[in-house]
């Protein structure tokens, strides 16, 4: 039998490559798949190529603990065991649904009528597993390259990334598979998350005694620098019973901390013993799970079918209850206006003025405090950086969250087209709820990172007057960009269909990635053209009025005219792209 | 050929099946119908084995599933109500695969003539994603007779079909049950079960409501009129949506 799902697994690898490598006929996957190969050549293969084989043997034989701070190794696997502790008590503590194995619709329709056992059945799901768990150990390993200094070589890193990964996800199993038997031993999930919380609360406070009367606090020579934080923190992990408690999760996080190939197999031997224990653990566990399975299956699938026909909104728990409206809708006035109230109930009652009311004075109460208090400068000034940084980042990034948004539109392009609005008025409605949200969260942002930045290095020269106007202005200005750069993956879906991901593209790959690289490329581009009109009559006019009424009479009209250009480029895109959405045929323009 | 002996199942407190037992015999096509929520699915999982009963015994081909499942299962085809396919095999590879579950030796040999018999011979190199759905109907067909099934099971089997389609669906259950399976079909279509089906089995809230052959059950429910089984439905199930009258609409 295992024949058979061996054959099931390699059949379709292989016929997923083959259609995917038949898909590169059309010019959007192969140009796709041309820039991620070189995005993946440039940032992770490059060195290993070059470098070559040797490089990787050199590493292999001459890697040892020296590549670390002396005696640090054992230290971090203590960490490590400390952090699967943690993962594995969650697995005891959070989930409260029925034991349940993860297949597919279709695995379900032929498996489990068919003549196998329900260890098979579990073999199956765990061999299938095993695919997902080595190609996440490849990525992982690619990712943290990296962290070479551990000591050991990439194979070795990966094999250790096996090992955890597999016997977490036997532990999840397991643990899924015995909190089932707990539940029909009469143990609710509540009672169940008591004694499992209680046991935990009994080992941190059993801990916390012994280390109080065992174990000198830190001293300032301990605490001096990372190193010896480390150590000090290494050796208290390290000290019984802590060291006991940790010691069978240490078993599985040392081959991966394995400073050289003796270490390596020699900790992988009992890491073996406590997969193959897990492994004994879950097909001995008589758990009734198929019919979890079959429900698990079914929602899977709904929710792939729902991102594939770009609802992502649908992948989410049902509303049990009707939520309120935000504001009472009139009958007659502005579209977009009925498009963000439906959006605003959607969201739920998060996404409402006086939250943003409450955030707004949470961190005016901030900044009182931290001008009462005398908040040290550099954290005040290192807060303003780090928040107006994501603030910029967020700007970029954004607009490219929302792209579901699109997708939302052409999967309900039938029923948009079928309302009594002009195209403008279609668009506006899909656009307007996005350019609420981020331009509030923008809002925010700025609100908490501006009052710092006369704190900074560079921004101590500005006058708080400028600073208090530049945000004013920035503000203004955020919307109608915000609106903008929204505009840009709507009029690439309105103008380029076929190249734009949306529920035609099955799957992802390389491909599909390079395709977002492009079109991110692509939106970086027409965002500076669509910023350069209103960049250069700000900075004209900011010229100007500098000459006539000063700094700060420059910085409002700069920003004001900033912002008028933007929005009238804004209000121009929106028309233009509702002719566009007006004369468009969706059947003709998708590829079949 | 399917025997259900006392099965119940129960989830905690709630019984989503209470105490049924029945019988289908070769070149029998029994109806299972009833309302959302009777229990038909948890009947159906539990006699093909997907999940255990609470009580009761259920015996396909005189293996009792509980025991043998492996062997019970082999003279089984369930049929869902949508066709789950897997995506990356070919149509020829769904039935090289579910030959080498069931142990079928000769598949390749039967698989031609099934194709060629669901007018498919030509599809044979295709994915699921380039098959229509009443191809993908067929083709789930075609996978469950290559191990030539006794026990049949179908849920829903018209489910999104078109005319063609319904008439092929009909002529394969008919065909079936002539050459001696044993099968039960599930669905809410009360025109189709009384074309098709030789006995019937009304559920309601997991209980048996009324049994037996097609004449059987309507002599029970009428007083000597001529009973559609839709009437006879709403008489076991004691419903009164067929005598509601319809909403007033603005």
């Amino acid at each position: 039998m295992t024949s058979a799902f061996l054959y099931l697994q390699f059949t379709s690898l292989k016929n997923r490559l083959l259609e995917r490598i038949k898909r590169l006929k059309q010019p959007k996957y192969l140009f796709g798949a041309i820039v991620g190969a070189a995005y993946f050549y440039f940032f992770f293969f490059r060195k290993v190529i070059r470098g070559g084989l040797s490089e990787v043997a050199h590493h292999h034989a001459t890697a040892t603990t020296a590549d670390l701070p002396s005696g640090l190794g054992p230290y971090l696997t203590s960490f490590g065991a400390l952090i699967l502790f943690v993962v594995v008590a969650f697995a005891w503590i959070i989930p409260s649904g029925r034991a349940s194995l993860q297949f597919t619709e279709a695995e379900v329709a032929f498996l489990f009528p068919a003549p196998i056992t329900r260890k098979r059945l579990i073999n199956f799901k765990l061999l299938r597993s095993q695919f997902a768990i080595l190609v996440s150990a490849f990525f992982i390993i690619l990712v943290v390259r990296r962290m070479s200094f551990l000591g050991g070589n990439p194979l070795m890193h990966a094999v250790g990334w096996w090992v955890i990964l597999s016997t977490l996800s036997l532990h999840f199993t397991a643990a899924s598979f015995t909190r089932e038997q707990l539940l029909s031993l009469g143990l609710h999930p509540n009672r169940r998350r008591i004694l499992a919380v209680s046991f935990l609360a009994v080992v941190i406070c059993g801990s916390i005694w012994w280390l109080r009367s065992h174990v000198a606090p830190p001293s300032n020579a301990d605490l001096a620098g990372p190193e010896t934080i480390v150590r000090y923190f290494g050796n208290v992990l390290q000290s019984p019973p802590i060291g006991w408690i940790l010691a069978p999760f240490a078993l599985v996080i040392r081959p991966y901390f394995a400073a050289d190939l003796a270490a390596f197999l020699t900790a992988l031997i009992p890491a073996f013993a406590v997969m193959a224990a897990h492994y004994w653990w879950v097909t001995r566990a008589d758990v009734s799970f198929e019919e979890a399975s079959i429900d698990r299956a079914r929602k899977q699938a709904e929710r792939i079918t729902a991102v594939r026909s770009g609802n992502w909104q649908a992948t989410r728990d049902r509303p049990k209850q009707s939520r309120p409206a935000p504001f009472p809708l009139a009958a007659r006035g502005w579209v977009a206006v009925a498009f963000l109230w439906k959006n605003l109930i959607a969201l739920g009652p998060f996404f409402r003025v006086r939250t943003w009311l409450l955030f707004a004075t949470a961190i005016v109460g901030f900044h009182v405090w931290a001008q009462t208090t005398s908040l040290d400068h550099k954290i005040y000034a290192a807060i303003s950086v780090v928040t107006l940084g994501a603030g910029a980042w967020l700007l970029v990034v954004g607009p490219m969250f929302m792209r579901h948004n699109v997708r939302l539109m052409i999967s309900h392009f039938d029923l948009l087209k079928g309302y009594p609005l002009r195209g403008w008025q279609v668009l506006s409605g899909s656009l307007i709820s996005p350019i609420v949200i981020l331009a509030a969260i923008e809002w925010l942002i700025l609100l908490l990172g501006a009052p710092g930045i006369g704190m900074t290095g560079r921004g101590a020269a500005l006058a708080t007057g400028i600073v208090g106007f530049g945000s004013l202005g920035i503000a203004l200005i955020l919307p109608p960009l915000t609106g903008l750069m929204l505009s840009i993956p709507f009029a690439a879906t309105l103008y380029f269909p076929a190249w734009i991901d949306n529920s035609a593209s099955r799957g992802g790959g390389i491909e599909v990635m390079g395709q977002r690289l492009i079109f991110f490329a692509a939106y970086i581009v027409v965002l500076l053209i669509a910023l350069l009109p209103a960049a250069l009559c700000g900075a004209l006019a900011a010229f100007i009025v500098h000459w006539l009424a000063g700094i700060i009479s420059a910085v409002i009209v700069s920003t004001v005219v900033g912002s008028i250009i933007l929005g009238a480029e804004f209000a121009a895109l929106v028309w233009w792209l509702g002719e566009r959405f007006e004369q468009f045929d969706l059947s003709s323009e998708l590829p079949r | 050929m399917i025997e259900v002996t006392g099965l119940t199942k129960r989830y905690g407190e709630f019984t989503a099946v209470h105490d049924l037992s029945f019988n289908v015999q070769p070149g029998e096509v029994m109806g299972l119908v009833g309302p959302n929520g009777a229990g038909k699915t948890t009947t159906l999982r539990c006699i093909t084995g997907i999940i255990p009963p609470t009580e009761g015994k259920t015996h396909l081909g005189g293996i009792e599933v509980a025991a043998d499942p492996v062997a019970a299962k082999r003279q089984l085809a369930f049929f869902p109500d949508e066709p789950r396919l897997f995506e990356y095999l070919t149509v020829w590879q769904h039935l090289n695969f579910v030959a080498r579950l069931y142990g079928v030796t000769d598949w390749a040999e039967r698989a031609g003539p099934i194709l060629a018999d669901l007018e498919m011979a030509d599809k044979k190199e295709l994915l699921p994603g380039e098959l229509s759905r009443g191809m993908k109907q067929k083709l789930t067909i075609a996978c469950g007779l290559i191990h030539r099934p006794k026990v049949i099971i179908f849920d829903e089997p018209l489910t999104g079909l078109d005319p063609g389609g319904i008439r092929r669906m009909k002529d394969v259950m008919k065909r079936l049950a002539r050459d001696g399976a044993a099968i039960i079909l599930s669905s809410h279509l009360l025109s189709l079960l009384e074309e098709v089906c030789t006995h019937v089995l009304i559920l309601k809230d997991g209980g048996k409501m009324a049994d037996g052959t097609m004449a059987e059950v309507r002599n029970r429910f009428s007083n000597g009129e001529n009973l559609s089984l839709e009437d006879v439905f709403f008489r076991a199930t004691g419903d009164t949506e067929n005598s509601a009258p319809p909403p007033v609409l603005p």
